[in-house]
């Protein structure tokens, strides 16, 4: 999928190159990367929900026998939320400040599912009971302000799972909560995609929250997937130049013999400006293993085995 | 025997806290009276000059009311707190500016920290207008140094700070708080917000510039990750008080306190999900 | 429920407070009723000096002001000396009058302008937006009384409605029915001019936070889980949008006495506008204090109901003020 934003005045912003994924129900693929490397274009084309002046140049969704960016808006209604669901990153602004959580979730169900009142009303408990609420019957009349961040992701989540979809894609669900809110998330999610099967895809700017959760992994750079493949695979052996130098710094950050380090293992120079257009690796200024081609040819996918694929000059066959 | 005037400087104690305490009043229901909120009971630690002290807990623990109160953005309702050699707790009014050049603050968001129409040059040199008396070529060439120090281009002076990354502009506020060149910089939850990488280019950055100018910090995180590996000591606070205290690399392989084994669960090691088990 | 009577209490108190500084103001204000009197030779300076006296207008300040409370209490606003009739009654009918015109282009105004501003902010750009918002834009730049001008100018011309007063004459002799489109038909012209100038305001107000609200995480949120346009813009976009606009409407509540001064005294209609107009240029004390009371009490209301609106229908007004209060 390759998708270009062209808002009006400025230049022309190339989101996503060539970007490929594949998922299978019951995994969970983690997409890491750093801001402005398109993983929450990524997330929101899914779901055909980019601003007005987003072009889907090439590419398609394939999902459930049909392609999501031919669908017109009826069709788009009846898969989303209730086929695929998308939770966002913060919770204290994804739900609306004056309307009851049980109402919040009822117009989920309402908008898919053919219940009376009464129904509604049961499945509203059921859910809130699910994603981890002792007391619903209190949950259910509260409002936002009311409740805690991890709290409101929760009912975020509720509402998510609302219709039992096939694929729920979280990005960075995590972020804007404190550590214990965020593992109470994570696990929660893992239950989730246990109990009923569905497919997870995981956004995030931390890859610590991947490991041990998600079964394949995928690293986006500028716009494009620079490495991917299985959790084990990826971290044993990282391929790619930039994958190798999150893990270094990754590491050094999370060693348990812990004391004061001199200096983190940076990988020098920023994200690159998506608006200009070229060919050319676009890690290449910031590659300490730059060769010949990574300036002037767009590297090409390989297959370094059958769960492990990488973008790079270097593993070129 | 003599004193020695040679002793480093590394040993001498910079900021002495005792029995820090603030509540924060509110009321709870229609009719009952205004009840008190415990930000922070009978907090005590110390930093010696030089060092990095790393205060985490979770949100509500009262870790932000402590820096607050240190940096005198608030007033203690009890407890003492030393600079050097001067109780400051009790201070008020004018004489609270002297201390304002000592210790400084950095927040998290660097665009609500920072008016950011504000040209880089406007937004460094504020504290200066505050403080010196400098003429405007003398304060645009302390600007100008300051933005070298943060790895900054000073060509960039005025330009406006929203044209900045979200690392850049942390920078900027780094910078603007180096400009009275204060012996305590407070980083509340600095790094929140920010990419990998750029987390790790501003905690480089800060590291030399502890190095160079012999800062002292205080850093205040919900999460051991980054600040862990910048520690010396390390003050675990919850529901006000400090639980656990102790050297960086004890209190990381050693966590007494349930409170600290979960942070040091979700933070090292790997599987932030299985923290909760892990913690037990 | 404290929220509410706290509220009340502080309106009377405000009520209270009002109606002394309006005495003080008309006392300090230059000349009194008898000025013109004076410079008639006819009339002895005794005679004035009776009239003084039968008004109570020979008494010092605070006993009149005391006297003049405990009759506001039992409803006598005073007498009236220009129109030699006590205010009460005199007040009464004149606000009746403008009652019926205000309130008629209140609710023409909230009811066109609402949908309108819904309609344009949802469909921001589209054909109706670029039709609605530069004409708003002119109504909203022309003062009241150049619209009123205008649209009175035209009606003389071309005669189709009448262009000023309230009733024809000859208006007693009508059936009900004809005296309801008789006075229908007067109403049109200043009905007009209020409306014109009310729903470009509501309208833009509704429009700019319908705006705001629609591009808030949470709408687009409630779009990706399959939310439906329609339902999302009444029952998602509406509830937090509408906290300007219940503002607003407060102040069309208060405007309702004091905010057609101008074009019931363009086109005549016998309101309370011009009522207050004569009888300020006369110094007609008890007049004045009683007509700006009545309106102050207006507009006290008004303030009181949007406030009591905002909080039984936001949340977080709720939350905030149980916290403070």
């Amino acid at each position: 999928m390759t998708i270009r934003y062209l808002p009006r005045g400025q230049k022309p912003i190339q989101a996503l190159r060539e970007v490929n994924v594949r998922l299978h129900p019951g995994e969970i693929l983690g997409i890491t990367g750093e801001s402005g490397c398109g993983k929450s274009t990524l997330a929101t084309s899914i779901l055909k929900l980019l601003p007005d002046y987003a072009d889907y140049s090439a590419g398609a969704v394939r999902f459930e026998g049909r392609d999501v960016l031919t669908m017109d808006e009826s069709e788009l209604r009846s898969i989303r939320g209730s086929r695929i669901a998308l939770v966002s990153q913060d919770p204290s602004t994804s739900l609306n400040p004056v309307l009851k959580v049980s109402t919040q979730i009822s117009e989920v169900l309402r908008a898919h599912l053919k219940l009376n009142k009464q129904q509604r009303r049961m499945r509203v408990l059921e859910l809130l009971r699910e994603v981890g609420f002792d007391d619903p019957e209190r949950i259910a009349s509260a409002y936002l302000h009311e409740l805690s961040g991890g709290q409101n992701q929760r009912v975020v989540i509720a509402q998510a799972i609302a219709c039992s979809p096939a694929l729920l894609i979280a990005d960075e669900p995590t972020s804007k909560l404190d550590s214990q809110s965020q593992s109470e998330i994570l696990t929660l999610l893992s239950g989730i995609v246990r109990r009923h099967g569905a497919g997870l895809i995981l956004i995030t700017h931390d890859p610590a929250i991947l490991i041990g959760l998600a079964n394949r992994v995928a690293i986006m750079y500028a716009g494009s997937i620079v490495e991917d493949g299985a959790m084990a695979d990826v971290v044993r052996n990282p391929l790619h130049p930039y994958t190798q130098g999150l893990l270094r710094l990754f590491m050094s950050e999370h060693d348990r013999r812990g004391g004061k380090i001199d200096r983190f293992p940076v990988i020098v120079g920023e994200a690159p400006d998506l608006s200009l257009a070229g060919r050319g690796c676009r890690f290449e200024p910031r590659c300490l293993e730059r060769m010949v081609p990574c300036a002037v040819q767009d590297p090409k996918e390989s297959a370094i085995s059958d769960s492990h694929r990488v973008s790079c000059f270097k593993h070129a066959n | 025997m003599p004193i020695d005037m040679n002793s480093p400087m590394a040993n001498r104690v910079l900021l002495r806290v005792r029995a820090l305490s603030k509540n924060y009043w509110t009321r709870r229901g229609r009719f009952k009276r205004r009840a008190p909120l415990a930000a922070a009971s009978n907090v005590t630690f110390e930093i010696e000059s030089g060092k990095t002290l790393a205060i985490v807990g979770s949100s509500g623990s009262g870790k932000s009311t402590v820096a607050r109160c240190v940096a005198r953005l608030e007033k203690p309702d009890s407890g003492e707190i030393w600079i050097d050699d001067r109780e400051i707790a009790r201070t008020k009014g004018k004489d609270l500016i002297p201390l304002r050049r000592q210790v400084q603050l950095v927040f998290q968001d660097p665009s609500t920290s920072m008016n950011a129409r504000f040209s880089v040059a406007k937004a460094i040199e504020e504290p200066l207008l505050l403080q010196e008396h400098d003429s405007r070529e003398e304060r645009r060439t302390r600007v100008a140094e300051l933005m070298r120090e943060v790895a900054l281009r000073p060509e960039w002076m005025e330009r406006r700070v929203t044209e900045f990354s979200g690392g850049q502009r942390q920078r900027i506020a780094i910078a603007r708080a180096l400009a009275l060149r204060p012996k305590l910089l407070i980083l509340d939850e600095a790094f929140s917000g920010l990419d990998l990488s750029t987390q790790a280019q501003i905690a480089n950055l800060l590291l030399e510039l502890q190095a160079s100018h012999s800062l002292t910090y205080i850093l205040i995180s919900h999460d051991l990750t980054l600040v862990s590996r910048m520690a010396d000591t390390i003050a675990v606070m919850s529901e006000g008080q400090i639980v656990e205290e102790g050297r960086a690399e004890e209190v990381v392989t050693n966590p007494v306190h349930p409170k600290t084994r979960l942070l040091v669960a979700a933070a090292l090691g790997f599987g932030r999900e299985n923290a909760a088990q892990q913690s037990s | 429920m404290m929220y509410v009577l706290q509220r009340f209490l502080r309106s009377v108190l405000l009520l209270w407070g009002l109606s002394f500084l309006c005495f003080l103001f008309t006392e300090m204000a230059p000349g009194s009723f008898f000025d013109e009197m004076r410079l008639n030779p006819q009339i002895s300076p005794e005679t004035i000096a009776s009239l003084r006296t039968r008004y109570g207008l020979d008494r010092p300040l605070g006993v009149r002001y005391a006297r003049w409370t405990i009759a506001a209490i039992h409803g006598d606003l005073g007498y009236s000396i220009a129109y030699n009739t006590p205010v009460t009654p005199l007040l009464w009918t004149r606000a009746k009058n403008t009652l019926l015109l205000t309130v008629t282009a209140t609710f023409l105004t909230w009811l066109l302008g609402v949908p309108l501003g819904l309609l344009t902010g949802s469909a921001r750009g589209k054909f109706a937006d670029k039709l609605a918002t530069p004409t708003s834009s002119f109504l909203l730049a022309v003062p009241e009384i150049v619209l009123a001008v205008g649209i009175l100018a035209l009606v003389v011309r071309w005669r189709f409605v009448p262009a000023g007063g309230m009733m024809s004459l000859g208006f007693e002799d009508l059936s009900p029915w004809q005296k309801i489109r008789d006075i229908a038909v007067h109403m049109l012209v200043p009905g007009l001019i209020l409306v014109l100038g009310g729903v470009a305001v509501v309208e833009r107000h509704v429009r700019a936070s319908v705006l705001e609200v629609l591009n808030m995480p949470y709408i687009q949120a409630a779009r990706g889980l399959g939310i439906g346009r329609v339902r999302l813009l009444f029952l998602h976009v509406l509830p937090v949008a509408a906290n300007p606009a219940i503002s607003l409407f407060g102040f069309s509540i208060a405007a309702l006495l004091g905010g057609s001064l101008v074009v019931e005294v363009v086109t005549a209609w016998p309101g309370l506008g011009p009522l207050i107009l004569e009888a300020t240029l006369s110094r007609d004390l008890y007049l004045v204090i009683g007509a700006v009371l009545l309106s102050a009490v207006f507009m006290i209301a008004g303030n009181l109901i949007a406030d009591l609106i905002l909080v039984a229908s936001d949340p977080r007004i709720r939350a905030g003020e149980s916290n403070a209060a």
